[in-house]
């Protein structure tokens, strides 16, 4: 109990400081870059056909961009201390609001995403785990390397032709139904599924290598009983936390996924804020991220804690 | 057993999912996909999406021709020293919480643009009032071309209820033919046929706008039968789904130009000579064909034949590439060793500026790159934001830039082309840099007085002479607008200005 409360102070003071030094960070990287805010915002707001002079001034002094860098970022930092992430440049609407909108779209497509590929995964990497060296596990390498190597956008079109076009069951795009979710998500999971397939097999062949389970299978149990009873815990820790990190970069949001399906998700928030110099947007994502990643971490140094005595008790051990 | 698990697992996905699909294949709604999400719900920035869906109104709207025809205002009149308008308000107007459309909310929501906000340069409003079902307008100018600029999207009419306190939009209540019923974030919104609409009600008592940025998805949900109108889909998509059963493809031109902007201030297009050479130098047909898949598309002079501006006595831009090198030669231009025109050490060399979020102009201006060094002329190009143009306009640093200028904001394009090509104190950062006609500035005073078609014709035909001889920017293609419908609906005609409502006078096929 000790550990796990030790363990959530360190992830909570990395979290804060994670977040502002990205956030912190976002802001630099975003005023750096060659343009002029204002302008960027009245195109954003208005198209090109519309942004004039008169209103690029007018949207500095209305947004409070004339003054200086200093005092912009300071004032970031005081608000977003009191949980106040401040509005949106282009839409004005509240930035927490707009990050959690676009979110909880990609926290629901990672789950999603990562459901679809632990299916595929577990059953292809433990048969392969189990045969190593043999046909199958050679072919699954194959497959497994074709598959992470083809991008998004080829998946996705893939499964909308074979899907959506050819035997009309699912929809192409939009999010109204669950039935929208499966090809954005089968999207992400397929190249998941193949990086895991790896992952999982090589924990594996780790966990039948070791002493434990040559002494059970020696006491006459059969590889069946070993592997579920022992094996497969073994084997998970590595793949947790390889499902962790995979998690959070798919919590980071996925661009090609987003537009492709039309999926209003984090990652097309944050690269539309980007191209528009959306600033307070770009650091609440920033913020957001930078917690979000050591959630991400702390949650798998507690599920590897409770999977795996030696971590929950070092002490123990010796 | 995981296989047993993952089997059922999917089979459940996928039995629910067919489920759905019938489910809402029974939905008699209109779907509209567009590439346009909301940037939030204010008609000033956002009203694009709810006037082209019927949801609100503005005082006057596109005929479609090119003209301007009475909307929420039933007529409108000038006095006589041009400085006064009257707009009067039609009767019986509801707004969809039931409301009566007033003299105050018009003033309102008109006031918000015209005054003060700063939304179109060279507008002089200054003032909005009412007077009875009168809405008055003063200019401090005469300016003919006021009923367009109120045909705009960001002048559309909502409900006093529509306002939050400070005067920002909390919410869309239109006098449209659609009521908004709900939104999902930025990209989905639902609408209902709104049954006590002053005019023509809507057939399909549902409608649907959908965002789908990425045009492959648009066409593919055309093809999906999922989107009744998939709008703005490129010329390649189009010509797929035009072999596709169930489908069929409209295409209109639209007054949107690709064009060359140039730096005059530079020795390279300093005289009308250099500037004619570099257009002669331009296989316009060659790039409409081969790369928009439309020969149609080639801008032989700058406002496609859909605008009022469209003059049909110029002598057209042509390919003409020995033409082009007599005239540089006579420009004082001599091929050196590398075969690049060059005065003593000076090479006829500059530097393109264009941008990835119109997906064409990269690979139209590669096409101008081999089509210049075919004469002579070295072009590099760099591809960044759209924003870099007029920041490196403002600056002077910008040397060429091609770019898709948009003069369908409103049916009259003077606005655009003053901001473009007239006095240089008010001009913009998108048009002509270095380049000033005082011929052409007087020409657009005249214009703006001249409240008689025939005498503004006249004037139209002039001012666009001056910039097909001048060529203070050179036009290089015409946009077309393909759009993929259902043949499920009928009834869907296409304005090129975008004003007037997709789904208006819209039904399901019998």
């Amino acid at each position: 109990m000790g550990e796990i409360a030790r363990i959530l102070r360190t992830h909570l003071f990395h979290g804060v400081a994670v977040g502002l030094v990205v956030a912190s960070l976002s802001f630099v990287v975003v005023n750096l870059t060659r343009g002029d805010t204002a302008l960027e915002i009245a195109i954003a707001r208005h198209g090109t056909a519309l942004t004039n002079e008169a209103l690029v001034e007018q949207i500095r002094i209305e947004e409070k961009l004339d003054q200086s860098l200093w005092i912009q970022y300071t004032r970031w930092i005081g608000h977003a201390f009191t949980f106040d992430l401040g509005r949106s440049l282009v839409s004005k609407e509240k930035v927490a609001d707009l990050l959690w909108y676009h979110f909880r779209h990609t926290l629901v497509l990672s789950v999603a995403a990562m459901l679809i590929s632990l299916v595929i995964a577990l059953p292809w990497g433990i048969f392969c785990g189990i045969f190593p060296g043999g046909s199958f596990d050679n072919i699954s390498g194959l497959v497994s390397s074709a598959l992470v190597a083809v991008p998004h956008f080829v998946t996705g079109i893939l499964l909308i032709l074979a899907l959506s076009i050819k035997l009309q069951w699912l929809p192409v795009a939009g999010f109204f139904t669950s039935r929208h979710l499966i090809l954005p998500a089968a999207t992400l999971g397929i190249g998941l599924a193949a990086f895991s397939s790896r992952v999982v097999a090589t924990a594996i062949v780790d966990v039948r290598g070791a002493l434990f389970y040559q002494f059970a299978r020696m006491k006459g149990l059969a590889e069946a009983r070993v592997l579920l009873g022992h094996g497969i815990k073994n084997a998970s820790i590595p793949v947790i936390t390889f499902i962790g990190l995979q998690t959070a970069h798919l919590l980071d949001g996925v661009v090609v996924v987003e537009t492709l399906f039309a999926w209003p998700g984090i990652g097309k928030l944050i690269l539309d804020s980007i191209l528009a110099r959306d600033i307070p947007v770009v650091q609440g994502a920033g913020l957001l991220i930078g917690l979000m990643y050591v959630a991400v971490n702390a949650s798998v140094d507690l599920i590897c804690i409770v999977l795996d005595p030696c971590r929950r008790d070092p002490e123990a051990i010796r | 057993m995981l296989k047993k698990l993952s089997v059922i697992f999917f089979c459940t996905f996928f039995v629910l999912a067919a489920g759905q699909v019938i489910a809402s294949q029974s939905d008699n709604t209109l779907v509209v996909v567009s590439p346009w999400k909301a940037k939030g719900m204010d008609p000033v920035i956002s009203g694009f999406i709810f006037t082209r869906m019927g949801c609100i109104e503005t005082l006057a709207t596109s005929d479609g021709k090119g003209g301007i025809e009475p909307k929420l205002a039933k007529r409108w009149s000038v006095s006589n020293d041009k400085m006064t308008w009257t707009f009067t308000l039609r009767d019986k107007v509801l707004f969809h919480d039931g409301t009566a459309l007033t003299e105050e909310t018009v003033v309102k929501a008109l006031s918000r643009v015209l005054t003060e906000k700063k939304l179109f340069k060279g507008t002089p409003v200054e003032s909005v009032t009412s007077k009875g079902r009168d809405i008055i307008i003063k200019t401090s100018s005469p300016f003919a071309a006021l009923p367009a600029y109120l045909s705009h999207y960001s002048t559309g009419i909502i409900a006093p209820a529509a306002y939050n306190d400070d005067g920002s939009v909390a919410e869309i209540i239109g006098t449209g033919f659609y009521r908004l019923v709900s939104t999902n974030g930025k990209t989905v919104f639902d609408f209902e046929a709104f049954d006590k609409y002053w005019g023509k009600q809507a057939s399909i008592q549902k409608a649907r706008y959908l965002a789908v940025p990425n045009g492959e998805t648009r066409a593919l949900m055309a093809e999906s039968g999922e989107a009744d109108i998939s709008l703005t889909l490129s010329a390649t998509a189009a010509e797929r789904l035009q072999e596709t059963s169930g489908i069929s493809i409209i295409s209109t031109a639209i007054p949107r130009v690709r064009l060359l902007k140039l730096n005059a201030n530079l020795d390279f297009f300093d005289t009308i000579e250099e500037r004619l050479a570099l257009s002669l130098a331009i296989d316009r047909k060659g790039i409409a064909k081969a790369v928009l898949k439309n020969q149609k598309t080639a801008a032989t002079q700058l406002m496609p034949e859909v605008s009022l501006w469209h003059n049909t006595r110029l002598e057209l831009l042509v390919y003409n590439p020995k033409k082009a090198c007599r005239l540089l030669e006579k420009a004082g231009w001599k091929k050196n060793a590398d075969g690049i025109y060059a005065k003593g050490s000076k090479e006829f060399a500059f530097e393109l500026v264009t941008y990835s979020s119109r997906p064409m102009l990269p690979v139209v201006a590669e096409a101008l790159q081999s089509q210049f060094a075919a004469v002579g002329i070295r072009m590099k190009i760099s591809v960044g934001k759209s924003t870099q143009i007029p920041a490196r306009h403002k600056d002077g640093t910008i040397e060429t830039a091609l770019l898709g200028r948009n003069f369908g904001l409103v049916p009259d394009s003077v606005g655009t082309i003053n901001a473009d090509f007239g006095p240089i104190d008010s001009r913009g950062s998108w048009g002509a840099l270095g380049w000033e006609s005082s011929k052409l500035n007087k020409l657009i005073d005249n214009y703006l007085n001249a409240f008689n078609e025939k005498e503004a014709s006249k004037i139209r035909k002039k001012i666009t002479a001056i910039l097909q001889e001048e060529l203070p920017v050179i036009p290089v293609s015409w946009y077309d607008h393909h759009v993929a419908v259902s043949k499920g609906i009928t009834g869907v005609k296409l304005d090129a200005f975008e004003l007037r409502p997709y789904p208006e006078g819209v039904q399901w096929a019998k």
